[in-house]
């Protein structure tokens, strides 16, 4: 972890970027949005267009004819010269998705909107950036977090039952598509983990075979679950798990 | 060491003074006596000459300076250890006084200061406190957690350090940014974390202590946290405090004045919003302030409360250097940091 003061020396190493596999940048000004170019490390850079691949991938397959296509992505900034990994160049934060015809804003606090849709479609934009980027922290995170997903490549993405930001995620997909009816306040206990259970038992995610915890690509299989639901707005149990 | 001492290492090998030198100590002795040999006395020497703190580099950065009694303290890193150095007036060098081996394993140091003759830095240590393993295709990866807690040290000289904080109550992860004394004692700032290995800030944090070992979190009434943000300077001209943030959003400027105990904000010096202030210090009317763009360039700016004037680079100062802190030194300013050669603390001409 960068805590140093030195931690914005490799800026030379820097790319600059104004699209994310093809799909334009958006920055809120105060007059608007508009085209904006940021800067990443080239690694986290990688990461954000097989991000985006993946994300116009599932949203087109199990979306519908509304999500054909991502026209353009909001963001709320990438570097920026501080600790952590927006001073290391490997963070951005998201907040605004426009489709064809869909449109996911983040910045308005789409993860609390009234709609379950809006709700279901926020959680797949959310698994989706957890297959790529850990840390994400998303709206049940903190208050700082209402308008953003934050997402930073600083380790690697697994879920973790200790840390808060993967425990308010769980919780969060119990609830909206499988009425689990948890309090969301990022601790694992026995209710989030009978939840959890019912969820699985649902969509097939057999835990006996596949621990999520500790095989990524196990934890990949549960996050594409997700996206799937997501997107097709569909409760738990739509799609069956390969797991 | 004696106020004869620096008068005798400053003496060449034949034992003559240069010239310079010889005018300059003969003015301090004068001023010293004067002040019946304390030690304010000496800086008050060193503000009618110039003092020629020497250029400190290192492979690394120097983050910030302290005034001392006796001169300079500094602290940074180098290769990658959090580092110390000290300066003595009148002295041609710095000196290294701690390093690594000084500081608990993962100690970062962002910042010192003094309060009545012993030295304080600021900064976080971080440690591994879990491992997992985490199956990646035919690989078996060992997964660490780290957790960041904010830490201040303490030292009556420089070279030996005591940890006199170790998280803060309510704001266990973190690290504190900046320290100062304020108003007969010690104010350290920084940023929390929610949770271990998390090292996007969500909030900041400030604590305050009258005598270095006991320390209580205070409110900085008035700041506006910034998204993902930390305070990346807290600058002093006499009474008056600036207080600088840093977020993914931008950057922002608050003043603290007399006695007050809110933050007041102040208006940016730069229209487009788009610079990061990294330092500040007290010069003729107010403070001298430096920042970034988004470009890498730096600007600096001049002004406080009654607003801000665009100046040039201090002369001394690299094109390309980051600057970390700026220290007042006689005439002249002492500014540190960071450039594409590595960290420096080199007199500038504010």
């Amino acid at each position: 972890m960068c805590g140093s003061a030195s931690c914005c020396i490799a800026e030379s190493r820097l790319v600059a970027f104004s699209r994310i596999n093809g799909v334009p940048l958006k920055y809120r000004f105060s007059s608007g949005w508009g085209f904006v170019t940021v800067r990443s490390k080239p690694g986290f850079q990688r990461k954000l267009n097989n991000w985006m691949g993946t994300l116009s991938l599932y949203s087109k397959t199990y979306g519908g004819k509304n999500f054909n296509s991502i026209t353009w992505i909001g963001t709320a900034g990438a570097f920026t010269r501080k600790r952590g990994c927006h001073g290391r160049g490997r963070a951005l934060d998201l907040n605004y998705i426009r489709w064809n015809n869909y449109t996911l804003n983040i910045f308005r606090g789409a993860h609390g909107a009234s709609k379950r849709g809006r709700r279901r479609r926020y959680l797949a934009v959310d698994a989706c950036c957890r297959q790529y980027f850990k840390f994400t922290l998303d709206g049940w995170y903190n208050a700082a977090h209402t308008n953003h997903i934050h997402i930073d490549n600083h380790t690697v993405p697994i879920l973790n039952r200790g840390s808060r930001s993967d425990t308010v995620f769980v919780q969060s997909v119990c609830n909206n598509f499988n009425g689990a009816g948890l309090a969301i306040d990022g601790d694992w206990g026995p209710g989030t983990q009978s939840a959890f259970a019912a969820i699985n038992r649902k969509w097939g995610f057999r835990t006996a075979e596949c621990n999520p915890f500790r095989n990524k690509a196990h934890y990949r299989e549960w996050l594409a679950l997700v996206m799937k639901h997501g997107f097709k707005n569909a409760a738990a149990g739509y799609y069956k798990s390969s797991c | 060491m004696t106020f004869d001492g620096h008068a005798r290492e400053g003496r060449t090998k034949s034992g003559a003074l240069p010239r310079r030198e010889f005018l300059r100590h003969a003015s301090m002795v004068a001023v010293a006596t004067a002040a019946a040999g304390t030690v304010p006395g000496m800086w008050h020497a060193f503000a009618r000459g110039s003092p020629d703190v020497p250029r400190l580099d290192v492979d690394g950065a120097v983050a910030h300076l302290a005034r001392t009694a006796e001169g300079l303290v500094a602290a940074g890193e180098q290769s990658h250890a959090p580092s110390v150095w000290t300066y003595r007036l009148g002295e041609r060098a710095w000196t290294k006084t701690a390093d690594g081996a000084a500081f608990p394993s993962g100690t970062t140091l962002n910042a010192v200061a003094e309060l009545r003759g012993s030295l304080y830095a600021a900064g976080s240590i971080t440690q591994v406190v879990d491992t997992y393993p985490v199956v990646d295709g035919k690989k078996t990866l060992e997964v660490e957690v780290h957790e960041t807690t904010p830490a201040v040290f303490s030292s009556s000289d420089g070279a030996g350090w005591q940890q006199v904080v170790r998280g803060i109550p309510g704001s266990p992860f973190g690290f504190l940014s900046a320290i100062t004394s304020a108003r007969g004692g010690l104010l350290a700032v920084g940023s929390e974390f929610l949770e271990p290995d998390v090292g996007e800030p969500s909030g900041l944090t400030a604590i305050r202590s009258r005598d270095g070992r006991r320390w209580d979190r205070m409110p900085l009434e008035g700041v506006v946290p910034p998204r993902h943000g930390e305070v990346s300077l807290v600058a002093r001209d006499r009474g008056d405090y600036l207080l600088g943030t840093n977020g993914v959003d931008g950057a922002e400027l608050y003043l603290l004045t007399g006695s007050a105990s809110r933050w007041e904000p102040l208006p940016r010096p730069d229209r487009e919003g788009r610079v990061t202030f990294t330092a500040a210090g007290p010069v003729a009317g107010g403070f001298l302030l430096a920042g970034v763009d988004q470009q890498a360039r730096a600007h600096f700016w001049r002004g406080g409360r009654h607003g801000w004037r665009r100046v040039g680079s201090p002369k001394g100062m690299s094109s390309d250097a980051t600057v970390l802190d700026f220290q007042r030194v006689g005439r002249d300013l002492v500014a540190t940091g960071y450039s594409g050669t590595g960290g420096f603390a080199t007199e500038v001409e504010g």
